[in-house]
């Protein structure tokens, strides 16, 4: 299922993912299947929350849509939510974030229920398939 | 006048004793004289009188004095004297003899209520003062020539005109002529004896009344002569007390001694110099029963002392207290008894008062403690407390309210006299209302070693829940760090896969996957079986039909025959259902996948169907598929850990196990009906943990 090369499912989205090669597959399914317009990735939680800060204000530069991985080292997927909803509680509902992770853990589970704006719960790993179906929720 | 002399020193000694009187001396020895005359004189021939001996020896003089002397004899001594004379005998006459009085003294006029000399004294008057019998002896006299002299003595009653009575003594002799043998003369005395009558009556009638008391006396009495080692009198209470003894039938010949039991004889040594020295007593002993028991009786002695002072006479006035002794006895057994329970069961009992002063502490204090009794009496409580205790023991007695019944309880440490600390609970009353205990009662019960234990247990537990919470993290780490790697080289699979020029390492690259593929299941699996296994059941609310969907919306990436299978369910779940859903997951993941992996290539519409009906008792579940069925000789070995059926390389051999436990966790029940190559139906029914659900 290849996507129209001229057309994407998302004009800008956002990536946090701590570990290279679930980047490297991340931004080479995404092209795949011309997922989006803009990615950005971002390897820390922090990175995250320091360019969400600066792009304040410009609500252009917000992403429709971020993947986010729950086990981080530092700040963890639920840290990053629970920090970004309290410093950023008016762009919150703006992005639809969609977790991303390798956990089968219910209580993982169960948590991300407790953030409104996490839409879906994805294991890993992320192939076309699953990327089609965000699409299909989502776009 | 004429008078017996032998009656009348007869008379006078019977009157006098030998006290009689120094101015009747002279006159006594006269009248033994004359007496020994007389009886002489009177076996040769009748002698009349007295003053007829005395007046051929004396002057006139003298018989005027003996005649003053006599009637002042009589006057002192109440007796008269009288004499009547027999006329000689008539034969051939048949009539009544014509007898006739010859002397009254004044005496007899005076018993008889008469002035002396007023009446003339004739047979009429005389004959019924007279014996019967010898009124037969006068009157038949000449049909019995041989009667010698007859002497008699009666007593009788004489009515008096003015109603009064008097008893008196008639004493008096026959005299008979020696040659005919008819009688001749009866002289004789009469003698008020009315006054010595009514006290000798009053006497028997007082001793009487004082024996007949003693007698029916409920206690026993006896009376017992010390001089000459006998018994005076023992009631009929006594003779019962000796009842079934040796001494049965045998007390009025025992010494005081022999009365009492060998084992109380020492006492009874102390007990008779009390009473020699005139001093009553008590004195509580046995004696021994002809079984070999004992009667115990409780006794008061009175001694009587002699003019010598010497002990004489003990009265003795007993109780048997035997049941009493052995009633006291009982209490005493029953309280020992009770004492050894209370050792027994190891409860200390203690009273103190409101401020814990200790005013009781039972004997088995010691095995608590190691103290005795009488070290710890009077401290106050907490002294032998543990410090961290004291505040919370006197709190405790803030709250004991008298009279209140219910328990108050307490756990805290006591220190044992070797400086131990001695864990115990205690249950308290507060009875300083009562005046039995007039304090606060608590009983005290070593539970040391469940303390002990309790520690021992709650550090074990303690040790599995940080041993747990271990694991579930290394659940945790694992289900991420493990599984993190094999998906991310899945994921890099799949972007080699859509490469185009991917197609000449497109079988290799298959190979890779499915060991990925099989690795990954069988982490999930391990992960699994700890769940089922090592963690504890958490039931909660949930929605059956919500987790089927999830089941399956992730079931629909594994697909690896490429195989579409039909699947189909029928929910029914109005009610709440409370279960542990990680147990639910996994029964339902394994079946379905089951039922997908193993499904028949030749059926028409290869299915699945999960068929669920819940109610507030328990939910079945049905998971049926058309797939390639399982032989019977293996239905029973499917849920073996790592039990294998067919050759698929994909299995791990732990599916259906894991199932097993899940149902087994969540006390539910599975079956399985299968046949080769028209399919399986697993039946499973688990309960509603409603009721468990805190």
């Amino acid at each position: 299922m290849i996507a129209d090369k001229t057309k994407y499912s998302f004009r800008r989205v956002m990536a946090i993912e701590d570990t290279k090669i679930d980047q490297y597959i991340i931004e080479n399914t995404m092209k795949k299947c011309n997922f989006s317009e803009n990615l950005v990735l971002l390897g820390s939680a922090n990175e995250a929350l320091t360019l969400l800060e600066n792009i304040n204000g410009n609500d252009d530069e917000l992403p429709e849509l971020m993947f986010l991985d729950i086990q981080m080292p530092r700040m963890n997927g639920f840290e990053f939510l629970k920090t970004m909803n309290e410093k950023f509680g008016r762009i919150k509902d703006k992005i639809t974030i969609v977790l991303l992770t390798s956990s089968l853990d219910p209580i993982d589970k169960a948590t991300s229920i407790a953030f409104p704006n996490v839409k879906l719960y994805i294991n890993k790993p992320l192939n076309i398939e699953k990327l089609s179906k965000v699409a299909e929720l989502f776009c | 006048m004429a008078i017996n002399n032998k009656v009348l020193l007869h008379h006078l000694k019977e009157h006098f004793g030998n006290a009689i009187p120094i101015d009747l001396l002279p006159f006594v020895e006269k009248l033994n004289d004359v007496y020994n005359q007389n009886e002489l004189a009177t076996t040769r021939e009748p002698d009349h009188s007295l003053i007829k001996v005395k007046s051929k020896a004396k002057t006139g003089e003298d018989c005027g004095k003996l005649k003053t002397h006599n009637e002042l004899i009589q006057k002192a001594s109440k007796t008269g004297s009288w004499e009547f004379d027999y006329p000689a005998h008539n034969p051939g006459n048949n009539a009544t003899p014509d007898a006739h009085v010859s002397y009254f003294s004044e005496e007899i006029y005076r018993i008889l209520g008469l002035e002396p000399g007023s009446l003339d004294i004739n047979k009429e008057l005389f004959f019924p003062q007279l014996n019967p019998y010898d009124l037969s002896i006068i009157l038949d006299s000449p049909s019995n020539p041989d009667k010698k002299t007859k002497q008699y003595q009666e007593e009788h009653t004489l009515k008096m005109e003015d109603g009064s009575e008097k008893v008196v003594l008639k004493q008096s002799d026959i005299f008979f002529d020696k040659n005919n043998g008819s009688p001749t003369k009866i002289i004789g005395t009469l003698q008020d004896i009315t006054e010595k009558k009514i006290l000798e009556n009053d006497l028997q009638s007082t001793r009487q009344k004082k024996e007949s008391i003693l007698q029916n006396l409920f206690n026993a009495y006896l009376s017992y002569d010390v001089i000459n080692n006998k018994v005076l009198f023992s009631n009929l209470a006594f003779q019962k007390v000796f009842e079934d003894t040796p001494l049965q039938n045998k007390t009025s010949e025992a010494s005081f001694l022999s009365l009492i039991s060998d084992e109380d004889k020492t006492g009874a040594y102390t007990l008779l110099r009390k009473l020699a020295k005139g001093q009553t007593a008590s004195y509580n002993f046995r004696i021994r029963l002809n079984n070999g028991g004992f009667r115990w009786l409780e006794s008061r002695l009175v001694p009587t002392l002699g003019q010598d002072g010497r002990l004489t006479q003990i009265e003795l006035i007993a109780n048997d207290i035997t049941a009493y002794k052995q009633a006291d006895k009982r209490i005493s057994d029953v309280k020992n008894d009770f004492q050894k329970q209370l050792f027994s069961v190891g409860e200390v009992v203690m009273v103190t008062t409101e401020k814990l002063q200790l005013t009781y502490v039972s004997e088995n204090i010691s095995r608590l403690l190691g103290y005795l009794p009488d070290e710890i009496m009077g401290s106050a409580l907490q002294r032998f407390a543990h410090y961290e205790d004291h505040a919370g023991l006197v709190e405790f007695y803030k709250n004991l309210v008298p009279g209140n019944s219910d328990e108050n309880r307490l756990s805290f440490r006591f220190i044992h006299k070797n400086g131990s600390d001695v864990w115990v609970e205690c249950a308290a009353h507060n009875m300083t209302a009562n005046p039995l205990i007039g304090g606060i009662i608590i009983r005290v019960r070593d539970i040391t070693f469940f303390k002990e234990y309790e520690e021992e247990l709650m550090s074990t537990v303690n040790d599995l829940k940080i041993a747990n919470t271990n694991l579930e993290d290394f659940v945790s780490v694992v289900s991420h760090d493990l599984r993190a790697p094999l998906s991310s080289m899945q994921g890099i699979l799949d972007l080699i896969d859509l490469k185009e020029d991917s197609t000449a390492f497109s079988e290799e690259l298959n190979y890779l996957r499915d060991s990925i593929v099989k690795l990954d299941s069988f982490i999930i699996d391990l992960l699994n079986y700890s769940k089922c296994t090592k963690t504890e059941l958490k039931p909660e609310s949930i929605c059956l039909e919500k987790l089927l969907d999830e089941t399956t919306n992730y079931l629909k990436f594994i697909n690896a025959q490429n195989i579409k299978v039909q699947f189909r369910k029928n929910v029914k779940n109005g009610v709440p259902f409370f279960s542990d859903p990680k147990m639910i997951n996994i029964i339902l993941n394994n079946l379905i996948s089951n039922a997908i992996r193993y499904s028949n290539p030749k059926a028409d519409v290869p299915f699945v169907e999960v068929k669920i009906n819940a109610n507030d008792v328990d939910a079945r579940i049905e998971v049926i598929d058309n797939g390639i069925g399982i032989s019977r000789e293996y239905q029973e070995k499917v849920f073996d850990m790592f039990y294998r059926v067919t050759d698929d390389n994909n299995g791990t051999g732990m599916g259906l196990h894991l199932v097993k436990l899940a149902v087994e966790k969540l006390s539910g029940e599975i079956s399985l009906e299968s046949e080769n190559n028209v399919g399986s139906k697993f039946s499973i029914t688990i309960p509603n943990m409603l009721n468990n659900h805190n």
